[in-house]
Formats: C-alpha cells, structure tokens, sequence
C-alpha cells in the first residue's frame, strides 16, 4: 500500500472527524480502485472533475484491448476505427506520469502492426514492468522486443500467440514466477530448454495448446517449480509421422500437475517426488490408441506418491484398452483423495474399483459427474465380490454428485453405506437440471436418510 | 495464559474490543504495539462506527487460509453499496490491512466501470468544475475510450 497518506498521524486527525470520507478520499485509494479497471475506462475519468483530469496516468497497471473493433455491440453508424486505438494507446503510454508499471496487459486481436506493438511492449519492459500479459493475434514473431527476453523486472508473463516465438540467445528472468505460454510454437529443442532453465525463480508454468512440432527431446527441469499445467493438442499429422516430442519433468518440488490432452507427446516423469495434487484428463484417442494407452499407463504410474488426484472417466476407459493394466500398476500408497470428473458408464464402474483397490488409504472418493444415465447397476453386480480394502477400513467421505434417483444410483449408494464401515459423510447433491425428477428424488432421499448402514455415526447429506 | 485484548475508538466515540494476535492483522496495530505496547485506546478519528463494527469482523474471521480469498472476496459482495465500500477503503488504508483494502477497491471498481459519468460523481459525490469546452477536449482527445 502506498504511503502518500502518512502525512498525518493517526492521532493528529482527531479533529477532521466531522468531514465527510468519501469525498475526501486521498489519491491514493481513487489510483487504488482505478487500477482495477481497464484503462479505457480509468482514462474516462479524467472528465469527471479538475482532480480527476491526471489522476489515471499515475496508475500503475495498464490493460488495453482492442475488443471493440470485433465486438457485435458496436454503433454500426460509427464503427470504432484501428486508427482510434492505436492513437489511444500511443497518447496513454505518452502521458502516463514516468512511475514503473505494475501489470500490462495487452490484446490486440485485430489491430496488427509488429513494429507498433513491439515499441509498446518495450515502453512496459523500460517501465521495469512486473507482470506482463500479452495476447496477439500474430503471424510475425518481432512483435516481441527480444530485450523481453533478459528481464530483471518481471515477475509474471504470460504470452498468448499463434505463430513462432523467437528466442535469443541469451534467456534470464532472473524474478520470473509464472509463466504461461498459449498457443505459440516452440522453435526448437536448444532454445526451449533455456527459455525453461534461464528461468532460475519459476513456480508456475502454463503450457496451452503450444506446438510442439519443432521439438524431438526436451527437458522441463527446475527445482523451484510447484505447479505444472499442460493442455495439450490433438495430433492432426499422418497417421505414420513422428510420435511427438519426448517431454521429461524434473522438479523435486513440484507440489501440483495437471495435464489435459492427447498425449501427442510422450510425457516421462524424472523427478516428481513431492507432487501432491494431480489433474488428468486424456481423452478416448481415435487414433494411435496402442501408443496413447501405453504413455496414459506410463503417466499413472510416475504419479504413484500423490495425496490426491482428479482423473477422467475417459482416461479411465483408456486403461481398459491396455492389456493387463493392472499387472503393471502400482499401488498408490498416499492417495487420500479420489475425483472423478465424468459421468462414470458401465464400463467404467469396474476400473473404478480396481482403481480404489490400488489405493489403501484413500480417504475420500467423489464422483463429480455421477453416473451415466444408461448406466445398469444392481446389487448382485460382480464389482461388489470383492470390496476395495480402503472401503472397508479408511473411506470416511463419500461425495456423488448429479444425483437423478435412478435405481443404479440408489443401488451404488447402498452398498457403499453397507460396505464402508468407517464412512462419517455420504454427500449425495441432486441434479439441478431440467432432467431431475423431483418427486423421484425426495422418495430415494426418505430411503437412504434412513437406509441400513454399517457405519453407525455416518452421515447422509442431501442437498 | 488469558488473550490480550485491544479497544479500538471509532469517531463517534465508540468502543471495539479485539484480541490483540487478530488486531495486528492491521499492520498500523501491529506497529503500535510494537512501539508502546499499545495498552491504552487506539483512536481511529475517521472510522465511524458501522465501518469499525464491519473492520472488527473481517478481523475476527476464522477462515482456513486456502479459503480466506474466497470470504473477502464475499464478504465486500455482500456489502456492495458503493458508500459502505469507500469507507471500508479509507479505515483499510488508516489501518493497512491490504487485502480489505484491495478487495473494496476492486469491487468499487467493477460496480462503477459501467457507470455513466454523472453516476459515478454521484457515487464518489464529485462535484463537476469542468467546462463543457474542457469535456469536449478531453472526448476528442481520447476518442476510443467514449
């Protein structure tokens, strides 16, 4: 918090206290609140007033957008030229007061010269900006400065861009924390590697949709790392071209990962050992099944230590195309936490359990999507000859959510009450959609608030 | 060993009591404990009441600390009158407490972002000095922002 207002001590302004606060509010809180805004809007109050005319151009943060130029709402009379932006920014970057730059936010969608764009970008990083967040629709890498490259002021960059990004030489971000690149592609094994390792600070790294054509072998190492995020493209190449980039993450620290893809590329686990938390959806892959089966296997089993995990019912399905899967799988010996997030089917109803059985401590399972509604499930179902052991001895929490009432899901929720003898919460929460029935739903809510269950202090909670 | 207790004096002369380890969550607090043991009454001469009352439950909020983004976040949204909003942004400022201090901000921030002019000097009770000219000037000057 900025310290403009220390002019006074506290106790000296006792006798100021019949005037009124809000409209004596000092700078500092008006350049606070005008600083969450979107600069367009924080440059209109300049007309508000005489104290209002240069109060925008001392905020630190800046966020400019040039949405109008594509959005559907626009006065059709008098459409918003690029012109009018591109002068707007210009004259904002020109009469901002020479204070560092917080957050720069930049989306230039339509509006496209790299040479313009480029220089205010340079404006930012020679404003020792800490947080820069750039999304641009462009086709020629120059638009950023290459000096962006060797930052001793940022804190935070996120680039979004569909086109190469060209790397220099030298790569140091000294301060760099969070790192999210979309959309760009990576030009070659060398370069990305150092864009990683010049980054000697970095704690989260966000790759979206990157490309990763260019690259055959390369190395996510980092011992600061905590959190990882890869959402990964499908695989649009012939069916017999390269098998993707062999992507190895070594960060001892890395408390949280979440991938979400096709696995186009081989993710190997080196060093995860202090993961935590874990995200995986893979969806079921049309082609090249073999080979996305075996690195979905080969995923599983690098996140044997995690406390807990979120996984996809497709990811789920894909081990049911590996031969044997579960001959090859490990036990997880800190699961405490299970998430499903899709409806759970028929098929997949036995995964789960063979899942469960791997996880001795587990704590608590919940079923975000519930079941499937053409799911058949009864109580003589061969899921239950043999119960999990975590069911028996340490599940206490149970949650099933998108509950329809229907008899598999009244069935499900039974044998669980019957079979987890330490369970303390059953959390059913009903389906809000059009689709539930509500009297079908109050009726199964009367029976399992008052169904038999092994577990005597349990808890049914319907919401 | 019994908690601390600080009293903190609103404008109007009224009392707030506040276990001391929750007060210094102020760091204004903090610092005057640090200096004098802080035994006697804080004064807190541009804090009314109401706002004090309001400062003392944010204070006293038992939140785990994964959740406590979250509670600011709703604790401003359910008091999203804008003039409640500055006086909760004037006592976080006396007193330093950042995070209530962003948080009133940034909600007085989204709620007058589509304001028109004359609604956002009503709510920030602006007078208007400016000269038709002056506006006319300004518009002209910043096309793209009206």
């Amino acid at each position: 918090m900025s310290d403009d207002h220390r002019g006074y001590e506290l106790h000296e302004i006792e006798h100021i206290h019949m005037i009124d606060v809000i409209s004596n509010l000092p700078d500092c809180i008006l350049h606070h609140i005008l600083s969450f805004m979107p600069t367009k809007e924080a440059v209109k109050t300049s007309i508000l007033s005489t104290r209002w005319k240069n109060l925008w151009a001392s905020v630190p943060n800046i966020d400019l957008d040039d949405a109008l130029l594509y959005a559907s709402e626009v006065d059709v009379r008098h459409p918003p030229e690029m012109t009018s932006f591109v002068s707007f920014v210009e004259r904002v970057l020109r009469l901002r007061d020479a204070s560092n730059i917080e957050k720069f936010r930049l989306s230039c969608r339509v509006c496209f010269d790299a040479s313009q764009i480029n220089s205010w970008i340079y404006h930012a990083l020679m404003h020792s900006v800490h947080e820069l967040d750039l999304c641009l629709f462009a086709e020629d890498p120059s638009v950023i400065p290459r000096s962006m490259f060797d930052s001793k002021s940022l804190v935070s960059l996120k680039i979004e861009m569909n086109c190469v990004v060209e790397l220099p030489s030298r790569i140091s971000f000294p301060r760099l924390k969070i790192l999210h690149l979309s959309l760009v592609t990576f030009p070659n094994d060398d370069s990305t590697e150092k864009l990683f390792s010049g980054c000697p600070a970095l704690e989260e790294l966000v790759l979206l949709d990157c490309e990763w054509m260019n690259l055959n072998n390369i190395a996510i190492s980092s011992s600061t790392l905590k959190s990882l995020s890869i959402d990964d493209l499908p695989y649009y190449g012939p069916l017999d071209g390269p098998c993707g980039c062999k992507i190895k993450i070594d960060a001892a620290n890395l408390t949280f990962l979440e991938y979400i893809g096709y696995l186009s590329n081989e993710i190997f686990l080196d060093d995860v050992s202090s993961l935590v938390k874990a995200c995986i959806h893979i969806p079921k892959p049309h082609e090249r099944q073999k080979e996305v089966v075996c690195r979905t296997v080969d995923l599983l089993k690098g996140l044997r230590y995690v406390e807990s995990l979120r996984i996809s019912n497709s990811t789920l399905e894909s081990l049911i195309c590996a031969d044997n899967w579960l001959d090859h799988f490990p036990v997880f010996p800190n699961m405490r936490h299970l998430v499903l997030t899709m409806e759970i089917r028929n098929h997949t109803i036995g995964v789960l359990m063979d899942l469960l059985n791997l996880c001795p401590s587990l704590k608590s399972v919940c079923l975000s999507e519930g079941f499937m509604r053409c799911m058949r499930l009864g109580e003589n179902h061969s899921i239950w000859s043999a119960i999990p052991t975590c069911m028996s001895n340490c599940l206490k929490m149970a949650t099933f959510k998108n509950f329809c009432a229907n008899d598999s899901e009244i069935c499900f929720i039974k044998c669980v009450l019957k079979y987890a003898c330490v369970l303390e919460k059953m959390d059913i929460q009903c389906c809000k959609s059009q689709q539930g029935d509500l009297k079908k739903q109050r009726d199964a809510r009367k029976e399992l608030e008052t169904v038999a269950r092994t577990s005597a202090a349990c808890v049914v909670k319907f919401s | 060993m019994s908690k601390k207790t600080l009293t903190l004096m609103s404008k109007d002369k009224q009392l707030f009591n506040i276990e001391e380890h929750l007060a210094v969550q102020s760091v204004t607090i903090r610092n005057m404990v640090k200096e004098d043991g802080a035994s006697s009454v804080i004064p807190l001469p541009r804090v009314d009441s109401e706002t004090l009352a309001l400062v003392i439950e944010y204070l006293n909020r038992q939140q785990a600390p994964e959740e406590d983004e979250d509670y600011v976040k709703k604790f401003v949204d359910e008091r999203g009158e804008i003039p409640t909003l500055l006086e909760l942004a004037q006592a976080a400022l006396d007193l330093d407490i950042k995070k209530l201090m962003d948080a009133a901000c940034m909600k007085v921030a989204d709620l007058i972002k589509d304001f028109t002019l004359e609604e956002v000097r009503e709510a920030l009770r602006i007078e208007n000095d400016r000269t038709p000219e002056e506006e006319k000037a300004i518009r002209d000057e910043f096309q793209w922002a009206f």
